[in-house]
This record gives structure tokens, C-alpha cells and sequence, in this order.
């Protein structure tokens, strides 16, 4: 049996499509329940994007949630430590807030994990499979990649407090330069300090020429080694192919208390938002007492049903009109015939009305007879060309 | 071609004043007509008039490239968006106001009626003081009037409605202005067009404030 994957939408198509691609690199599926104990969320809220999580209490008393990520649960069962790998993929139902309906929305999510020894080979990797998940989505997509070790070697020396940094941090997420200015000549960083934070949201474009500018900035060793990180990574993509749709901007930023080095996210040009997501969350990791690397990204499949299909021409191939007289064995079997050809056949008493059919056909005298055909593409539809 | 929203209103005129003498005209604007949407092909752009309190929801759903909205709705629904520029269009401040010879009884929350609520909530987190918040959405200043607030908390420009009200401010504590936003995608994948229309609208900006 042939699989119909015509009218798949581009998301499932992907899936499909993905889980090949994640098994040749070596990753297993993780399957995980709806449900995952409340605990885990409530102890850290701030990796979530929102705080608003579905609970219910379970019959044996314990308090659950459905669950709003899949990421941590990953991090909670991982056995990795720092001298192996476990390298897991999921395909999973979320949960979460939708700011503009103020409704909870189930959201299908796919994406992968390495926990245990990350080093600059599994950033590439990841990287890697980012990049081969959005082309499989889209040809007009980008790869936007930063090293969060820039900007925070950036900011350790400067006298700041953490609502400070944290003002600024936002700020520079918005690419707000004239009010960076201001809020770090407010903190009273020197001048130098308040031209070096202001040029932040000006560091983007392709590699070469970012990294070059970047090179200015550097103040220390933590900066001059992020940068060599990206550059090595920038010549390995470019070597196989991988860096025409590759990106560096220094104004993107996850949040520090979780995330370290290599973070991404992906874009589609028809999307209003980033479709994918991920980086280096060290930090996570360690927060959940285990003492290894994490690297990941997920991918919102749901976004993609934004993006709109063209629609086809017809709804099914072949209409076939029958009545009461029909003989059943015989009607059964050409109908069957008509499927094995490939066709998406239809059998009514009447014709179904906004049903858009490419040929009609009417049982007559003991067989199936065509009784119209489309005309130039144009779908036959009821009270159209067809009378009964 | 570049999707715009510009506000409804005295802003929107100002801004697109601004927008069509750096090469951003489009003519048919000044139509007499109830139509929404003006496109000029020739530089490539479509103004989309917009309630001024739905810029930033235009923008952030890519239905709107970039747009012109207040700081005050920016940092009431904090919309996912690049802020690019100040326009220095627009301006005016948030203030706490309340009638004329009030006096606060700090023993009990203080009722807040606002159109803000984040920002009045933030304000008053800040300062450690217990509130109730009444959210309205227009002519706030009838609220302490009538006692329905102790306070209010509203941009004021001129300050004539507060005077002519018998209200008084007491304190401003943001200054609000016009913003430059852009959608991030947009940005990326438009980014030539959108940075040449930043440079010269700050070139535009700096050039008539040195008047």
C-alpha cells in the first residue's frame, strides 16, 4: 500500500521525515505521559515560559500536572553523567498558556536532547540537525546562532545588581540601543562600558563579517574564547554546506541563570515567530543536580499550521452516484478498482454539496458509468454542471 | 513591500508626516475615503491605519512589518518585538494623580483606577504599598472625583484635563514617547529595508531636535 503523503501538511510530513534523519545520528525516541508531578515545574518556574500550568490532583493524592515541557523531564530521568552521552528525540504534546487567548492550548512539539559530555562535536551536531529540521519545513527559513559566554564576559566586570543586568539584558533583547545607553549611564558604567553595551544590538548579520566586528568588542579571555568557539563552528557549517542560511547576532540572549555558550533559534519567512528553539543549558542541568552538559532545541510544530496550503484542485478524484438498485457485490468491487488505481473515490445516494470532483460517475444498468468530467482543471461541484 | 502600521489619530498624522518627507509618501492617504489600507509601489511600502493600542498586536503577528506605537502600551502588554527608535513624537508622561488636597491614609490599600494595570501594578511593587486595582477604560480622571479611587494612574500631556478636573499630580514617574517597532522576523528577513528606513527616520529625528 502506497503511502498517500499528498496531503500531508508540511508539519507531518516533517516528522516523518525527521525521525529518520535524528535515528541516523544515533538518537533514541523518548516517550514520556501526559502527566509529570507538579513539582518539578513549581521548583523551576523561571525555565518555563509561562507560569500558568494545568494541575489536577491524582486518586492517590499526589499532585500532577499536564505537562507544560519536555525538556525537563528529559534532564530529571537522564542517567548521563559527565563521561557519557544519551542522545534522545521526542515527538510530544504540550501544554501551555496562549497569551492572546488567555486559554490553555495543546501544542505539538518535536525536538532532541544530549545530556552528558557536550563538547564543540555535539554543538555542531545539534546545530546540524537544527538546520536539516527547518529546510525540511521550509526553503525560506534562517538559522539565527549566538554564544551567550560573549555577552556575559561582557558584563561580569561592570558594577552592575541584578535588577540592573536584568534591565539591560531585556534591553538588549529588544534591540533597544538608546535606552541601553541611558539605563547604563544610569547604573554609572563608564563611557566605554555604555558604547560597548549599545553596540550589542548592532552585531548581526552573517558570520565573517559579525565575527570580524565582534573581534573589536573583546574585553577578556571569556569573550576571545567564545568568539574562537564561533568561528570554529562557522568553518566547520561552511564546509559541509550548512552556512548560507546561518546567522550570528549577539542580541539573542536565554536566559543566564540556565543557559551558557551556543544558543539558536530558527526562523521561517511566513512565520510571525522563531519555529525552533535551543542552546546549552549547563545550567538547567546542574540546578537538577546532575553533574554533566545538556544541549538541545525544540521545534513548535504547531506554528506551522499558520502557514497557509495551496489549496488542491479537487477533493476526491472520482464522485460515484449510486441508488438503490445498485448491485451491492458489483458496486463494492469497482469502487475498489477505482481506489487501487489511486484514486480518492467517494460513494453518495446524492451528490454532497461544496464536494469538489474531479469526474462523477453514475451506476447504470448494472455498471459505473463516467457521467461528467472536469473541464479545465475546474471541479465539478453540486449545483453545478451536474443535475440529478 | 513593507507593511506599516501607523496609529489612528493626531500621532499617526505626525508620524506619517515624518515618514513622507525621508521618501515614504503615499498620496492616496489623504483620499477622502473610510479605506484602511494605502500602498505607494513605487517606494515599496502600505500604510495600514491602526487602533493605536493594536500596533503592537499588528506587529507582532507579522500582519504589520514594523509600526509606530506608544511606550506606554509597550510596557502595558510587552509585546515579543524589536523597539528600534525613539521617535520623540507623542510626548507626554505617566502619573500618579489624585484631587486637590488629598491626603493619604497609608493605613489601608490604596485604590488605584488605571487604564495600566502592569504598569501601575510595577509602580506600586517598587514602593512596597498594598492596592486595589480598578482597571477602566476611559476618562480615568472621574475616578477619584466620584470616589471610586484614592488615585489614578494616566499619561498626562498638557496637564489641562487634570487642572480643569480639580485633580492634581502627584508624581510622574515615566516619560512616555512615540517607538519605532518591528516584527523580528521582519527584520531578519527584510533587514536592508527596515535598517535604511531606521537611519533615516533617527537621522530625521536628531536633525529636528537640533531645530
Amino acid at each position: 500500500m502506497r503511502l498517500q503523503t499528498g496531503t500531508l501538511r508540511p508539519e507531518e510530513l516533517a516528522t516523518l521525515k525527521l525521525r529518520g534523519v535524528y535515528e541516523q545520528y544515533g538518537y533514541k525516541k523518548y516517550r514520556m505521559g501526559r502527566f509529570e508531578e507538579y513539582s518539578l515545574y513549581a521548583k523551576n518556574q523561571s525555565f518555563l515560559a509561562s507560569e500558568n500550568i494545568i494541575t489536577f490532583t491524582d486518586l492517590d493524592g499526589k499532585l500532577l500536572a499536564l505537562k507544560p515541557d519536555v525538556t525537563l523531564s528529559i534532564i530529571k530521568n537522564s542517567k548521563a553523567t559527565r563521561g557519557t552521552r544519551e542522545k534522545l528525540y521526542y515527538i510530544e504534546n504540550v501544554y501551555r498558556e496562549s497569551k492572546e487567548s488567555h486559554t490553555y492550548k495543546e501544542i505539538s512539539q518535536m525536538g532532541l536532547e544530549v545530556m552528558g559530555d557536550v563538547d564543540l562535536y555535539s554543538v555542531i551536531e545539534v546545530l546540524t540537525l537544527a538546520e536539516r529540521s527547518l529546510a525540511q519545513l521550509s526553503d525560506h527559513y534562517l538559522l539565527e546562532v549566538s554564544n551567550m559566554d560573549f555577552v556575559t564576559g561582557l558584563m561580569e566586570p561592570m558594577a552592575l545588581n541584578d535588577d540592573q543586568k536584568q534591565i539591560i539584558l531585556d534591553l538588549i533583547r529588544a534591540k533597544n540601543a538608546f535606552e541601553l545607553r541611558s539605563e547604563a549611564r544610569r547604573a554609572g558604567l563608564s563611557q566605554r562600558e555604555c558604547d560597548d553595551l549599545a553596540s550589542l544590538p548592532t552585531l548581526y548579520g552573517k558570520f565573517p563579517d559579525t565575527l570580524k566586528k565582534a573581534k573589536r568588542l573583546v574585553r577578556n579571555r571569556t569573550m576571545e574564547r567564545a568568539v574562537e568557539d564561533l568561528e570554529q563552528i562557522y568553518h566547520v557549517m561552511k564546509s559541509v554546506g550548512l552556512a548560507k542560511k546561518l546567522q550570528l547576532d549577539f542580541s539573542l540572549l536565554n536566559d543566564i541563570d540556565y543557559y551558557n555558550g551556543i544558543i539558536f533559534q530558527g526562523y521561517l519567512e511566513q512565520l510571525p515567530r522563531n519555529v525552533l528553539a535551543g542552546g546549552q543549558y549547563d545550567g538547567m542541568v546542574k540546578k537538577l543536580g546532575k553533574d554533566c552538559g545538556g544541549i538541545g532545541f525544540a521545534i513548535y510544530l504547531s506554528e506551522m499550521s499558520r502557514v497557509p496550503l495551496t489549496p488542491g484542485d479537487f477533493d476526491v478524484e472520482a464522485l460515484v452516484l449510486y441508488d438503490a438498485d445498485a448491485d451491492l457485490k458489483e458496486l463494492t468491487a469497482q469502487i475498489q478498482a477505482l481506489t487501487k488505481q489511486g484514486l480518492r473515490v467517494r460513494a453518495e445516494r446524492s451528490v454532497p454539496p461544496q464536494l469538489r470532483a474531479e469526474r462523477i460517475y453514475r451506476w447504470e444498468d448494472g455498471a459505473l458509468k463516467e457521467a461528467a468530467s472536469a473541464q479545465n482543471g475546474e471541479a465539478l461541484a453540486a449545483g453545478g454542471k451536474e443535475t440529478c | 513591500m513593507l507593511n506599516i502600521a501607523l496609529p489612528k489619530g493626531r500621532l499617526g498624522d505626525q508620524v506619517y508626516e515624518l515618514l513622507s518627507t525621508i521618501g515614504y509618501d503615499c498620496k492616496s492617504i489623504y483620499e477622502p475615503n473610510r479605506k484602511l489600507i494605502f500602498e505607494n509601489p513605487e517606494n515599496n511600502v502600505r500604510y495600514l491605519l491602526v487602533k493605536p493600542s493594536d500596533v503592537a498586536i499588528y506587529v507582532e503577528h507579522h500582519a504589520a512589518d514594523v509600526g509606530i506605537v506608544g511606550k506606554d502600551i509597550l510596557l502595558e502588554s510587552r509585546p515579543d518585538v524589536y523597539e528600534l527608535l525613539d521617535l520623540g513624537l507623542g510626548k507626554c508622561r505617566m502619573c500618579v494623580a489624585a484631587r486637590n488636597g488629598y491626603i493619604e491614609d497609608k493605613d489601608r490599600p490604596l485604590r488605584v483606577a488605571t487604564k495600566f494595570v502592569n504598569i501601575a501594578k510595577q509602580y506600586y511593587a517598587g514602593q512596597n504599598r498594598d492596592i486595589d486595582i480598578i482597571k477602566l477604560n476611559g476618562s480615568i480622571e472621574l475616578a477619584p472625583i466620584l470616589g471610586l479611587s484614592d488615585v489614578i494612574v494616566d499619561i498626562v500631556e498638557s496637564g489641562n484635563t487634570i487642572r480643569e478636573n480639580d485633580l492634581q499630580i502627584l508624581e510622574e514617574f515615566l516619560p512616555i514617547s512615540a517607538r519605532f517597532i518591528a516584527n523580528k522576523t521582519s527584520f531578519k528577513f527584510q533587514n536592508e529595508i527596515i535598517s535604511r528606513m531606521t537611519a533615516k527616520l533617527a537621522a530625521a529625528v536628531k536633525g529636528d531636535r537640533s531645530l
